[in-house]
């Protein structure tokens, strides 16, 4: 009996969180398949989206930070595995959207325009300066667009808060991206409810060392690792591989363990696979073929 | 040191400009003087010039003191071009500008009656329309607007009024002077006046295309009172653009204090837009600010720049885009906040060295292109799909001290901002040579662009460097040897 109560208050609770974009008329799931992975998107690989019970929210901030040296600070190399992450996470949700569409399209007869999603980069110039400029060929490696892509460079951080926010609030964007030195409580809260309102997904980069905030749905702590192995070319870098640790999730209970795992980026099939095996250890990669313990990626 | 000024009395008592300041003191001991402020009177001038535009968006200084005003068909609004001379007058008066007016046809002609054709109580002087030859006949020749040693030799020829100019035909005119140039320019000055020949003049902004604007008897002081008439102006002015299907990229707010000053106000747009409330939203967020001074007396929002519009575009007042909408509505407002570089997109280049092969430009320009495309697909960026590339690119790249393993290997160790770091793997090398044809023609002794060759490697630690050797090791004999740079972080 009060199990059945607990069960239905929970079911009518995730129903109030998972609430509509106030400003999309069109949010009337006409069915529950496309609804939902409109209302979040995943990795690509199952065994860590098991631990996000409703994927990666797209109403939600998103905060992913590397890890931090040993003195505090953080290096580049911190920075660009943050960055990777939050990158391929967008690539996903582009393949998400496209993936939605596709199936509506052939139903109801394609509209006139080939609708690219567009993706939204912000950043304050001091941080433009340390890493340079985003490329168009390194992001097209990457899978993002380049003629789909703005780049907002604002002179202080609270011009691209501001502008993350006013990103968020028009509804013509498929994911922003912003990268601070930090972040505030008052502020994430206002870039959360922001893209509550208009189902848009916001990934924020912030520095290693500052303060993580409790506004954001997820939060990440991501380490870059030595690549996967070369298929042809023992001595080359291979596939990039990032340790991911899920620091805080708003769907789970915050008692639940911090679930850290190894997720490898495959390049043609554009999804997260679980990477095992303590292969590729640099002291391998001297050219000796023999002995080399090759990793396997299990495709779960 | 020489009086340039005088005001009434001192006029009456006989000092004119020109004069001498010590020869002026000897005759009149209680002559008070002050240091002249040519800058200072320039500047005011052109806030004059700025405040003028109130009566029609071609104007400019005219010398070193006067306005001049285009008022081409400007005149019905004030009720008649006697009632717009009275009108500029008392207001000028009204700033305490000692000032003389003259209306004809030709700038030339407007010039001269305003400087020497006004009646001695009157503060203008008009010619009608097409009588401009009887008007300016009685003017003296410095009317011409010649340059001292002229007007001289005019005087002396016997020749002090415009109108005995008339009756002398051109070739003897010509001979009567010693070089054919001194008859050249007072032939092309007469005409000018005559409006037989063109005057090239250059108004203080370029005019606007459409513009739409509003009076006030009560000067505006509230910033309420201001955004509600600015609303009512850009419904006209929207409604005015869609008579003539016609879209504004630029659109101009302009509004004239009771003080003689004005100011304005600047939204661009990144495509072309009629409708109100959009311009509206973009030029609320440069109401702060503005500071009504004394009152606002004169708004006008002029339409600057405009084009066609492309009749596939969704208007700006949708509620609901679509995740594939264009997001030109964020750009504007992103754009018109933030200044127009700070909301960029990335071009492809004509070139395949790294840094030269994309550029940034801003998007309230390159939205339109690369939006409005007429076909349902077009194609992606051109950018060759060869080996990786950084996601990441360094403005300039940056040195970095090496120790590789084999000189036309991948490095070993190299050290960059400081830090060391090994090497774990490295993919390589791809060439990248200078662009041939920018060596074509270098000299013996200009440095030569090297070939690069770009190692992509990877640390210890995992994090991917995009390097390259400038240079070849071997190469020409008593060359520097190569350098290694980074030039990109892979993500």
């Amino acid at each position: 009996m009060k199990a059945a109560v607990i069960t239905g208050l929970r079911s009518r609770i995730l129903s109030l969180e998972r609430h509509a974009s106030r400003r999309d008329p069109s949010s009337q799931p006409d069915d529950a398949g496309t609804s939902s992975r409109r209302w979040s998107w995943e990795l690509g690989c199952p065994s860590f989206d098991e631990l996000l019970p409703r994927g990666l929210e797209t109403n939600s901030v998103h905060e992913i930070k590397g890890t931090p040296s040993a003195l505090g600070g953080a290096s580049a190399g911190d920075w660009m595995a943050a960055i990777g992450f939050a990158a391929r996470l967008a690539v996903r949700r582009l393949d998400a959207l496209s993936e939605m569409r596709a199936p509506d399209a052939a139903s109801r007869g394609a509209p006139p325009r080939a609708a690219r999603p567009w993706v939204l980069w912000c950043w304050p110039k001091a941080l433009a300066g340390e890493f340079g400029a985003p490329s168009a060929a390194g992001l097209a490696h990457l899978g993002l667009d380049p003629s789909r892509l703005l780049i907002i460079e604002t002179a202080r951080a609270s011009e691209a808060l501001n502008a993350l926010e006013e990103s968020l609030k028009a509804s013509s964007l498929a994911v922003v991206i912003g990268v601070l030195n930090e972040i505030e409580l008052t502020p994430a809260r206002r870039l959360s409810l922001a893209a509550g309102e208009t189902a848009t997904p916001c990934l924020l980069i912030t520095h290693p060392s500052s303060e993580p905030v409790g506004a954001t749905a997820t939060r990440w702590r991501v380490a870059r690792m030595p690549s996967a192995e070369h298929r042809f070319d023992p001595r080359a870098p291979g596939a990039a591989r990032v340790s991911a640790t899920l620091e805080r999730c708003r769907a789970r209970p915050a008692s639940a363990a911090w679930p850290s795992l190894l997720l490898e980026w495959c390049d043609e099939t554009r999804r997260f696979g679980l990477a095992s095996g303590v292969a590729d250890l640099p002291s391998q990669t001297r050219g000796t073929a023999s002995g080399t313990v090759a990793a396997t990626v299990r495709t779960c | 040191m020489a009086i340039t000024a005088v005001n009434g009395a001192a006029a009456r008592a006989g000092i004119e400009p020109g004069t001498a300041l010590s020869d002026a003191r000897a005759a009149h001991p209680t002559l008070v003087s002050r240091a002249a402020e040519p800058e200072n009177d320039r500047i005011a001038l052109l806030k004059l010039a700025r405040w003028a535009g109130r009566y029609g968006p071609n104007r400019h200084v005219d010398g070193g003191d006067g306005l001049w005003i285009d008022i081409t068909g400007v005149a019905h609004l004030f009720g008649g071009e006697e009632n717009l001379l009275d009108d500029v007058t008392r207001r000028l008066s009204s700033f305490g500008v000692a000032v003389q007016a003259g209306l004809a046809d030709t700038l030339g002609a407007a010039h001269g009656l305003a400087r020497f054709g006004c009646p001695p109580n009157a503060a203008w002087s008009l010619a009608p329309a097409d009588r401009t030859r009887e008007a300016i006949g009685s003017l003296p020749v410095e009317a011409l607007r010649l340059d001292a040693p002229r007007v001289l030799l005019l005087k002396r020829l016997g020749l002090r009024r415009i109108g005995q100019l008339y009756d002398i035909p051109r070739d003897s005119l010509a001979r009567r002077f010693r070089s054919s140039d001194i008859a050249a320019a007072v032939l092309v000055r007469l005409d000018q006046m005559l409006g037989l020949a063109d005057e090239p003049r250059r108004p203080m902004q370029p005019p606007p295309v459409l513009s739409v604007a509003r009076a006030f008897a009560e000067p505006l002081i509230s910033s309420e009172a201001l955004e509600g008439i600015a609303a009512e102006l850009a419904a006209e002015l929207a409604a005015a653009l869609a008579a003539k299907d016609l879209g504004a990229r630029t659109v101009r707010l302009t509004f004239y204090r009771a003080d003689g000053t004005a100011g304005t106000a600047t939204a661009a747009m990144s495509t072309p837009c009629r409708e109100a409330a959009h311009m509206m939203a973009l030029l609320k967020e440069k109401f702060a600010g503005i500071d009504a001074g004394f009152g606002i007396d004169l708004l006008r929002l002029d339409a600057v720049r405009v084009a066609k519009r492309n009749a596939m575009q969704n208007g700006f007042a949708e509620p609901a885009s679509t995740l594939g909408g264009d997001p030109a509505a964020l750009v504007d407002r992103l754009a018109n906040r933030f200044g127009s570089d700070a909301i960029t997109m990335l071009r492809p280049r004509g070139s395949h060295i790294p840094e030269r092969a994309e550029t940034r430009r801003p998007a309230i320009e390159t939205l339109t292109a690369a939006s409005s495309s007429r076909l349902a697909y077009a194609p992606p960026w051109p950018y060759p799909k060869g080996p990786p590339r950084p996601a990441f690119v360094l403005a300039r790249p940056e040195p970095i001290e090496v120790i590789a393993e084999v000189p036309d290997g991948p490095p070993a160790r190299f050290i960059w901002r400081r830090v060391e770091r090994r090497v774990a793997r490295a993919e390589g090398p791809e060439r990248i040579a200078p662009e041939w044809w920018r060596t074509l023609y270098l000299d013996e002794d200009q440095k030569r662009p090297r070939p690069r060759d770009y190692y992509r490697v990877e640390d210890h630690d995992g994090a991917a460097y995009w390097v390259f050797r400038h240079g070849l090791y071997g190469g020409e004999e008593e060359s520097a040897p190569p350098s290694w740079f980074v030039h990109g972080l892979f993500a």
